[in-house]
């Protein structure tokens, strides 16, 4: 005989207290971290800048909520990540890139970074920038940040430093770089702005420190190598962490959950390459950012780097290992 | 509700009270085999259930009554409404020892499959999850009960060495036991870690660990020579010498706490305890507290995606993959969990606590587990024989 009982209690497994972390929050916050960068951008470049990233948000949105529709899936396109993926991907446009670019680049961070592998935490690479990736494969020269902003009153250091050498950006004060008086895709010059976000959601525990760290270590190690070596060729290695998109992917690409590995010596290791990779494509490679690349490759090592996981508790010593 | 700290010691105020003397009580059913009938009259002490598992320890009527009803609520439990008065005849236990005493023991209602015998014997003075008492409470005021039940668990498990691990305790605690302090934060107080912090293996072999509550039961039995059918639990910040079955309603009441509509009623610590469905249903043996949650007081589990935020994988003192394990489990690939180590899951919630996509993570590694444990038994029905541990 089973007896209703008369008031009904949640039922559920354990736990049953939550530390509050929220996939909206995140998001939210995400955004949130990338707003001084915004502004400044718009301070910088002017409306242009401002109409790109509003663009890129809103194709990213609707294209989103459109590939739920078509696949039949309930519709999740109010948990903000569409919002965010087309900041991010709209960060790294020149900011004077035509009204077809910003649509075509926004739409293929939706679709073939996020909704074909079936929505969240399924991309194996990072979704802008396999979108800027496309991007830049296909249309190099609207890509092209130097030859975009020509009537931009600073220069793009990578460009300088790849096409004139070490001496055209030897006199470049550090405090320019910082202050984000020079050209690099729209959102990702204000290394200081950057910083204060990252930093933001290092502190609230939103992101964390493994693999901005390690990044940041990795470009900054293969550059001191490279300085070392071949003494008078390159710049300082500072020069390397303030330029390009160093800061911006250290705090809000390579931290992509999705296409990052999990586990401390995975994310340690997995930063850590990414850098040095950025150092190599800036060496000797032809694009003189090369973090979009670096961090593309890294990607795909992430399921390698995620076998380099300790062996589970108590399984080692009774022999009982099934990994 | 605030962020938990997992801070286990909250600072114990008061003495323990004695627990709320209910009309009816309620005792779980789900890993004995009833003895009685609906309409038997019991006396307090008599033997209701048996336990499945041989050793486990039986189930006694903590008092005189009838036996109402047998399933209730659910299947699993028995329900007896005090009427009459009497006990059973105490034993004598004062001479019996080893082997003998291990056999009696289980009689009276103590889990014996803990006490095999070793060389090192644990006793885990770490209350287990943020919120329970009962440990700081019985090592404060009723060591001597804590003593005897050693002198018992050595005479059965006969160690070499003894050692006491806690939080703040003294090494003169029981004679001459060595001590090992931890640190006062879940989940050091898991068997499987206190054993680890105590020796610096993992799973190692020759090795019993007894909480101070199941040192203190033992105990109880010995001075009592009755079956245990009283033990301690935590209600709000008071421990309560309960009656086993005594009914949730009961204890909360005592300690004015309500549960309306949605709360989860949770027997058991915030991390691992279980549910209860009615305030009808009673604690048992190894209970430890009754807490209320409030509806809304987090942000509910839901069906959403894993983001692979690792967040899991930061937190888990098994250091496996809670995210590819739920994951796998969700497309029933239980085999792909095993690769990911869902067997040495020690069950603590930590990676629930913190799954920022809210998934039911243990709910999905539990059923994981499951399905390999059926899996295993339909490949080799040789191990049937040993294979239920718990039931
Ligand atoms: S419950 Fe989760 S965190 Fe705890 S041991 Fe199991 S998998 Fe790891
Ligand atoms: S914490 Fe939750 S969402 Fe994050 S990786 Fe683990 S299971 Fe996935």
């Amino acid at each position: 005989m089973i007896r209703p009982p008369k008031t009904l209690f949640t039922v559920s497994c354990p736990p049953h207290i939550h530390c509050g972390r929220t996939f909206n929050g995140l998001m939210l916050e995400t955004i949130l971290a990338l707003m001084p960068a915004a502004l400044l951008a718009v301070v910088t470049y002017g409306f242009p800048a401002l109409r790109v990233m509003a663009l890129s948000c809103s194709v990213a949105v609707l294209v989103e909520a459109a590939c739920w529709k078509v696949m039949g899936r309930p519709q999740e396109v109010d948990n903000f990540n569409a919002l965010l993926l087309g900041l991010i991907f709209s960060f790294l446009l020149p900011a004077t890139a035509p009204w077809w670019l910003v649509t075509v680049g926004s739409a293929i961070t939706i679709v073939l970074g996020k909704a074909i592998f079936g929505g969240l935490g399924g991309s194996p690479l990072n979704a802008a920038l396999l979108s800027w990736a496309s991007l830049h494969l296909s249309w190099p020269e609207s890509m092209d940040i130097e030859l975009n902003m020509l009537g931009s009153s600073f220069a793009d250091p990578l460009a300088q430093l790849k096409h004139f050498g070490v001496e055209a950006v030897a006199n470049i004060p550090l405090t320019d770089l910082l202050l984000g008086k020079q050209v690099a895709g729209l959102g990702v010059s204000h290394i200081l702005a950057l910083l204060v976000g990252g930093l933001y959601l290092l502190l609230r525990g939103r992101i964390r420190w493994h693999m901005p760290v390690s990044f940041l270590t990795g470009v900054l190690a293969t550059a001191t190598l490279f300085f070392l070596v071949e003494p008078g060729m390159h710049p300082s290695p500072l020069f390397h962490l303030a330029t390009g998109t160093v800061i911006f992917g250290a705090f809000f690409l390579i931290t992509d959950p999705s296409s990052s590995p999990v586990g401390r010596i995975p994310m340690l290791a997995f930063g850590f390459l990414a850098g040095a990779l950025v150092m190599v494509v800036r060496v000797w490679g032809t694009h003189p950012d090369g973090v979009a690349f670096a961090i593309l490759l890294a990607n795909l090592l992430t399921p390698m780097l995620e076998k380099l996981r300790p062996k589970p508790f108590g399984l080692n010593i009774s022999g009982d290992n099934h990994a | 509700m605030p962020k938990s700290d997992f801070i286990l010691n909250i600072g114990l105020t008061g003495s323990m009270l004695d627990g709320p003397r209910s009309e009816q009580i309620s005792l779980d059913l789900a890993c004995f085999t009833p003895v009685v009938k609906p309409g038997d009259t019991v006396l307090a002490g008599d033997l209701v259930a048996k336990a499945k598992v041989s050793g486990q320890g039986d189930l006694h009527s903590p008092l005189a009554g009838e036996v109402v009803e047998i399933s209730g609520l659910s299947e699993f439990s028995m329900i007896i409404r005090a009427k009459g008065e009497g006990s059973v005849e105490p034993r004598d236990l004062s001479q019996t020892t080893g082997a003998e005493l291990k056999t009696i023991l289980a009689e009276l209602g103590i889990d014996t499959t803990r006490m095999p015998s070793a060389k090192t014997l644990i006793i885990n003075a770490m209350p287990p999850e943020p919120g329970i008492l009962v440990q700081e409470q019985l090592l404060r005021d009723y060591r001597p009960f804590v003593a005897r039940g050693l002198t018992a668990a050595k005479s059965v498990i006969t160690p070499s060495q003894v050692i006491l691990a806690g939080v703040g305790v003294d090494a003169s605690a029981f004679g001459s036991c060595a001590v090992r302090l931890l640190a006062p934060v879940y989940p050091n107080g898991l068997d499987p870690l206190v054993i680890k912090a105590v020796t610096g293996e993992e799973n190692p072999p020759d090795f019993a660990i007894l909480s101070v509550l199941e040192l203190f039961l033992i105990g109880q039995a010995m001075e009592t020579g009755l079956p245990c059918t009283q033990t301690v639990v935590t209600v709000g910040d008071k421990n309560v010498h309960a009656m086993i079955g005594t009914p949730l309603k009961a204890l909360l009441d005592m300690s004015n706490i309500t549960a309306t509509e949605r709360d989860r009623v949770i027997i058991g610590g915030p991390l691992r305890g279980e549910t209860a469905i009615s305030l009808e249903a009673g604690i048992s043996k190894d209970s430890l507290a009754v807490q209320v949650i409030p509806h809304g007081a987090f942000p509910p589990v839901e069906d959403n995606p894993c983001l692979n935020c690792g967040e899991c994988v930061l937190v888990c003192p098994s250091r496996i993959l809670p995210n590819m394990i739920s994951r796998t489990a969700e497309f029933r690939l239980y085999d792909r969990a095993r690769q990911y180590g869902v067997d040495a899951c020690m069950e603590c919630g930590l990676c629930g606590y913190h799954c920022t996509g809210r998934r039911p993570l243990l709910q999905y590694i539990r059923l994981a587990k499951k399905e390999l444990a059926a899996m295993d038994l339909t490949e080799n029905p040789v191990e049937k024989a040993e294979a239920p541990k718990c039931c």
